[in-house]
């Protein structure tokens, strides 16, 4: 079992992982200076969808999504529901193992095959979906301390050590709402698919009616510590700069050069990322496993090694490629997976949980 | 439990793998402590690279049996593109050459004045070259790298240089970061820390018996450095493009030696001019960057002497003012200095004498700061003060009619008033010395 504060923990750091590095919201969209404004309306609807999954997830103690869903929707409706977000999730994590090597071999090690670096991801992620929540739980407080100490002494270094800001952040709104909320969007699917792992992890979860507080706590941290993040881009590398590169918080880092004691920090940073990357990947399979199980009725552990097993391929292959980098915190991609997941999961069950409790159920 | 242990045996033993296929060994590395590029034939680029010998240089001149003692070697080589020019320098160096710790990147005049968009370009993309890195112009030829003096590495030197170079109050640092922040961002232009090299004789004083000898003068700067050697063919072993900094008793080989002297100015990404000496600081004041130096005033109280002042710190408020069809900048400068150096007898304790300096001061800074403003204006016609910048930040819409006309039109002729606000904060450690 897991407690409240360990589901801050993971949720925090998943979301933290997802952005940090690519920083949607200075990539995507054209918000520009702007872009400090979409990490807060990302953040603010992120926590409206997701208080009303941990909402559910509160008022259905000891059960997951696959489970409340099917007493709500009956078998075929809580099927569908749960395997849209099951599915996602999954999906999401073959992507994210297939980005991070991409990522190395793109700018460290170019020799490197990909699978060779994604499967020991995914088989790391295997072992920790393998070891179940309790031990996800108890390895998020020690990676939260070391990503958040990582984070906070990059930020401080970068902001003292390197280079004049040239760039402020004024004009606000210059080019209307538009930008702002477009560049909004890839950030805010990534808060929903981090903070929804509430329906699954929700199952592990002690002293229930935590949960929404938990989890709303954890998009609202991770939203300050990307508030931060991205102030810092902007003005140190100048919004267009920015939005150049693949990944600006690794450009941003690369600025930063104290002699004699940290001459590569965005070496430093690129280890923290990896790190949460293949926590945030272990959550992700756990998550997936645990709603297909409960769904179908099978043990997690039995989904999560035939989960790794089919995505052994495609996280080592190239065809999956086109799904990744910009395309994948694209905005029409991000914004129509966003609407399904809202529409297709978690509309209806909420919907249903109304219409039952109105009618007297539980 | 056993499978379990097996997993994360696997798990460890593919982790730990993975690193297998790009691994290099640091003693097959051939590191690049800096990097310049010159203009070459056509479009062409020559890269000069300072290739440092690890082992040489961790253990001193004696290294190790088989391998070379020296601690640098400069490897120059041309080719349409810095990538192509590097990997001819691949083909003679036995490491791999590794451009991961480049601290210094010079630019020759001639190839600035063309635009350097190719080469921000490659350093942006490759990953492995650091954005701290200091993006120097050499009015010269830039394949002429500084000579060690101080310490080992003539990378190093040239480093240190930069650092000191600030407590001059006439130069200033500026990294590919910042430069590319000035390149992207609207209203504001490049520069970068202006270099010169120069034909030097050894500086080092010799201590012979009772007598101390100095061997020359230490720079002479009117005689640049002749950086036009053919590329043709190869090199004589002792050729300085091969070993520029192969200590030699007979005096015919003398490497040059790199002076910062002032800023270069951009516009875009072309080089526009340089501002030097009193100009550069009159720039430096404008934007509230003079960090340390020192300023000579006439002595208020009518000795006919100077007295000298360390500047401390200074700042700079720059505001905008946007009246109809009217742009002025309004530019309030605040300075602090102490007295380093003044006549006999000057208390200056006094404060009417410390207000009399103040205003002298202000004058001063103003005089060079408005020299400056003047030529970069008129003659230069580049917005390195980032006034644009201010304009665009206040008003997004007015900034999109004006950005066309800005360098051309508008900055020229743009009203900028500067107020000075000198302080002296310290006296030194004494008010005044004590005479008969």
């Amino acid at each position: 079992m897991i407690n409240p504060r360990q589901l801050f923990f993971i949720i925090a750091l998943t979301r933290i992982s997802a952005l940090l590095v690519l920083l949607p919201v200075v990539t995507a969209g054209n918000a520009l200076q702007d872009a400090w404004i979409s990490v807060i309306v990302a953040t603010v609807v992120a926590i409206l969808f997701v208080w009303l999954g941990a909402y559910l997830a509160m008022k259905h103690p000891g059960k997951s999504l696959g489970q409340f869903s099917r007493d709500l929707l009956g078998k075929t409706g809580g099927a569908i529901t749960t395997g849209l977000l099951a599915i996602s999730f999954y999906v999401l994590c073959l992507i994210r193992t297939r980005l991070v090597s991409l990522v190395i071999i793109s700018h460290f090690m170019p020799k490197t095959p990909g699978w060779a670096l994604a499967i020991p991801v995914l088989l790391t992620a295997f072992y920790g979906a393998m070891m179940g929540p309790d031990t996800v739980g108890r390895a998020s407080e020690f990676l939260f301390t070391v990503m958040a100490l990582i984070i906070v002494v990059s930020m401080v270094m970068s902001y003292v050590w390197s280079a004049e800001r040239v760039a402020g952040l004024k004009p606000v709104l210059s080019r209307g709402l538009r930008p702002v909320f477009g560049a909004a969007v890839p950030a805010a699917f990534l808060g929903l698919m981090s903070g929804l792992r509430v329906l699954a992890l929700g199952r592990f979860t002690v002293e229930e009616h935590k949960m929404p507080k938990a989890t709303a706590l954890a998009l609202l941290v991770s939203g300050l510590v990307l508030l931060v993040v991205t102030i810092d881009v902007l003005t140190t590398l100048g919004p267009a700069q920015a939005q150049a590169y693949v990944m600006p918080v690794l450009a941003l880092a690369s600025s930063v050069f104290i002699e004699g004691i940290l001459e590569r920090l965005d070496l430093v940073l690129m280890t923290a990322w990896v790190l949460g990357i293949t926590f945030d990947v272990t959550v992700l399979l756990a998550s997936s496993s645990i709603l297909i199980g409960d769904s179908l009725g099978i043990g997690h552990r039995k989904v999560a090694a035939a989960l790794f097993l089919l995505g052994v391929v495609p996280v080592s292959h190239r065809f999956t490629d086109i799904f990744v980098m910009r395309q994948l915190h694209s905005i029409p991609v991000t914004g129509i997976w966003s609407a399904a997941i809202c529409v297709g999961t978690l509309a209806p069950v909420f919907i249903a949980y109304l219409i039952k409790k109105r009618r007297g159920g539980s | 439990m056993r499978r379990i242990g097996l997993t994360a045996l696997i798990v460890f033993l593919a982790l730990g793998c993975s690193g297998c296929w790009d691994s290099v060994e640091i003693e097959e590395v051939a590191i690049v402590g800096s990097m310049s590029i010159d203009k070459g034939q056509g479009d062409h680029v020559v890269v000069s690279l300072e290739v440092i010998n690890p082992s040489a240089l961790a253990s001193g001149t004696q290294g190790p049996i088989g391998e070379s003692p020296v601690v640098s070697v400069m490897t120059r080589d041309e080719a349409n593109t810095i990538p192509a020019a590097i990997t001819s320098a691949q083909r003679r160096t036995p490491r791999k050459i590794c451009t991961g710790l480049v601290g210094t990147i010079v630019i020759g005049q001639a190839l600035a004045r063309e635009g350097v968009g190719k080469i921000i370009d490659y350093l942006v993309r490759n990953a492995t070259v650091r954005s701290s890195a200091t993006l120097t112009t050499c009015d010269t030829g830039a394949g002429l790298l500084q000579r060690p003096f101080m310490f080992p590495l003539p990378s190093r030197t040239l480093a240190g240089l930069g650092e000191s170079a600030l407590a001059s109050g006439m130069t200033i640092t500026v990294t590919l970061c910042e430069f590319m922040a000035r390149l992207s961002e609207p209203g504001i232009e490049p520069i970068t820390m202006h270099t010169v090299g120069r034909k030097t004789k050894d500086v080092q004083v010799k201590r012979q018996g009772d007598e101390v000898k100095q061997t020359d003068p230490a720079v002479m700067r009117e005689q640049p450095i002749d950086v036009d050697v053919s590329l043709d063919g190869e090199l004589p072993p002792d050729s300085p493009i091969l070993n520029p900094y192969k200590e030699t008793s007979s005096g015919e080989f003398v490497p040059g030696t790199t002076i910062n002297i002032g800023i270069a100015a951009y516009r875009g990404d072309k080089l526009v001019g340089f501002l030097d000496d009193h100009e550069a600081r009159g720039y430096l004041w404008t934007v509230g960057r003079v960090e340390q130096g020192t300023i000579e005033v006439d002595d208020p109280g009518g000795s006919g002497k100077k007295i000298a002042l360390g500047i401390i710190r200074s700042s700079a408020s720059v505001k905008p003012v946007i009246d109809d069809d009217l742009i002025r900048m309004d530019v309030e400068l605040h300075v602090d200095l102490e007295t380093r150096e003044a006549p006999m007898h000057t208390n200056v304790n006094n404060q009417t004498l410390v207000q009399a300096l103040e205003d002298s001061l202000d004058a001063l800074i103003l005089r060079e700061a408005r020299a400056t403003l003047n030529r970069v204006q008129k003659e230069l016609k580049t917005d390195i003060y980032g006034f644009g910048n201010k304009v665009y930040r206040k008003d997004p819409k007015l900034w999109a009619e004006l950005e066309p006309r800005w360098n051309e039109e508008i900055f020229p002729n743009l009203e900028v008033n500067i107020q000075v606000k000198s302080r002296v904060r310290a006296p030194g450690s004494a008010y005044s010395v004590a005479n008969r």
